[in-house]
């Protein structure tokens, strides 16, 4: 950005007053035309108004800023007890989950009892600004029904997204059909998820293909879809993947 | 946790201890799953406190109507946020075309650009000295040079317009030479 003098500033500045003589104004407006600079820098300072000018939102912003400070230094001093006690319950709920699987793993239907003490339905995140297309929108209503816990008609209605549908439909589509015990449909939506690799569900639709995998009893499938999210180490599901291996590998 | 349009009314209202109150609720999830998504805890919080800002330029539109759960809405901003960020950084092979977070994409990408837009003057107007920022604050909200002369307590129209005049050249070159200023143009995202 160029520097501009004081004088064109307050050219600028009574540009946008509308104070400028007729004149001044039209020699103002042609060298617009030609100057990139001159033009950025009026773009800068109508910009500059609009947004640090609305005293309303620029108290609402030092507000968030002060309490978000202050929150911040009161968490500092419990946070890495608050960490401690976290992991403790970790190990002590891993323990007991490990516990329970492998009492259940004596039983013939373990898969079953693997796939129940692993599985939870994915949450469905509704964002709608106004009301406008909730009772139209086959997405919205289907996400709507499925948090209802109505899996079947929930399906139903995602099934009716037209045109090539988001791969937010296809994904939900294959929890409900988990939800519906339909294992064999649950896993072409999770792995056409996962190979459009362009859309936030792939992680989640890994760690739900191996327990469709697990629903159907395909238990090499499920090992191998387990290592792959292995291979990711920060995958959200790392954990239970772990230890789910560990139990189908015994 | 309180109504959702409780929190819409008291961050419309400037309500310190709503924020408060959103802070405990929310935060320590989101902070989890920017974590969870090659985000630290800085990222967090800023990602944090610009959602609440989209929340409040939302909230002011004629007809919105909150029918989810606040944090369910909030938890999608920051996820809108991070997702753009992460893009703008690392040129993640990203695209809303995906739909992977059901929105109406003109209207998200507009709403968020221009906070994104407030975000980055705001930050750059927080590095100036104190007395620049009262004096821009005094200058942009439209008040006159006498006005800002006699608050500031500067000895002449003279004086307060030539220190008008350095603060906000000094503002508009920390803005510019911001990466994100760029990034932040219209058609980038």
């Amino acid at each position: 950005m160029a520097n501009f003098d004081e004088n064109t500033n307050e050219r600028i500045e009574r540009y946008l007053a509308g104070t400028l003589s007729a004149e001044e104004r039209q020699e103002f407006e042609q060298e617009l035309r030609t100057n990139a600079d001159l033009r950025q820098a009026l773009a800068l300072e109508k910009e500059s108004r609009a947004l640090l000018g609305d005293a309303p939102r620029m108290e609402l912003r030092e507000l968030v800023a002060q309490v978000g400070k202050a929150y911040h230094q009161e968490h500092l001093s419990t946070k890495p007890r608050y960490r401690w006690w976290w992991q403790a319950a970790v190990v002590a709920v891993l323990v007991g989950v490990a516990v329970v699987i492998g009492w259940l793993s004596q039983n013939p239907s373990s898969n079953e009892a693997l796939f129940a003490a692993y599985y939870e339905p994915y949450p469905a995140y509704i964002t709608q600004r106004s009301a406008d297309s909730a009772q139209t929108d086959p997405v919205k209503i289907g996400l709507a029904l499925y948090e209802k816990g109505d899996y079947a008609a929930a399906k139903k209605q995602l099934e009716q997204v037209a045109g090539a549908p988001g791969q937010q439909a296809i994904f939900y589509r294959g929890i409900c059909a988990l939800e519906l015990g339909e294992s064999t449909a649950a896993v072409p939506l999770f792995e056409q998820v996962i190979a459009d690799a362009d859309n936030f569900y792939v992680e989640q639709a890994t760690w739900y293909l191996a327990l469709a995998y697990l629903q159907e009893g395909q238990v090499e499938a499920a090992k191998q879809q387990l290592k792959k999210i292995l291979e990711s180490p920060n995958h959200a599901n790392r954990v239970q993947a772990e230890a789910l291996l560990e139990q189908l590998s015994e | 946790m309180a109504e959702p349009n409780a929190y819409i009314e008291g961050i419309l209202q400037r309500d310190g201890n709503t924020i408060r109150q959103i802070y405990e609720e929310c935060y320590p999830r989101i902070e989890q799953f920017i974590l969870k998504n090659n985000g630290t805890a800085s990222d967090a919080q800023d990602v944090f406190q610009e959602a609440i800002m989209v929340v409040y330029a939302n909230a002011q539109k004629s007809g919105f109507v909150l029918t989810s759960a606040f944090y369910t809405y909030l938890h999608a901003i920051c996820r809108n946020l991070w997702l753009r960020q992460l893009k703008r950084k690392r040129q993640l092979r990203v695209t809303f075309s995906a739909d992977w977070e059901y929105m109406d994409r003109a209207e998200l990408e507009t709403n968020l650009l221009e906070s994104e837009r407030f975000e980055l003057f705001w930050k750059r107007f927080k590095a100036l000295g104190a007395d620049c920022q009262r004096l821009l604050r005094l200058f942009f909200e439209g008040a006159s040079m006498k006005i800002i002369m006699e608050k500031m307590g500067f000895g002449s129209e003279g004086y307060a317009r030539k220190r008008k005049y350095q603060c906000k050249q000094k503002l508009h070159e920390l803005i510019v030479n911001d990466p994100e200023y760029t990034d932040l143009s219209d058609g980038q995202l």
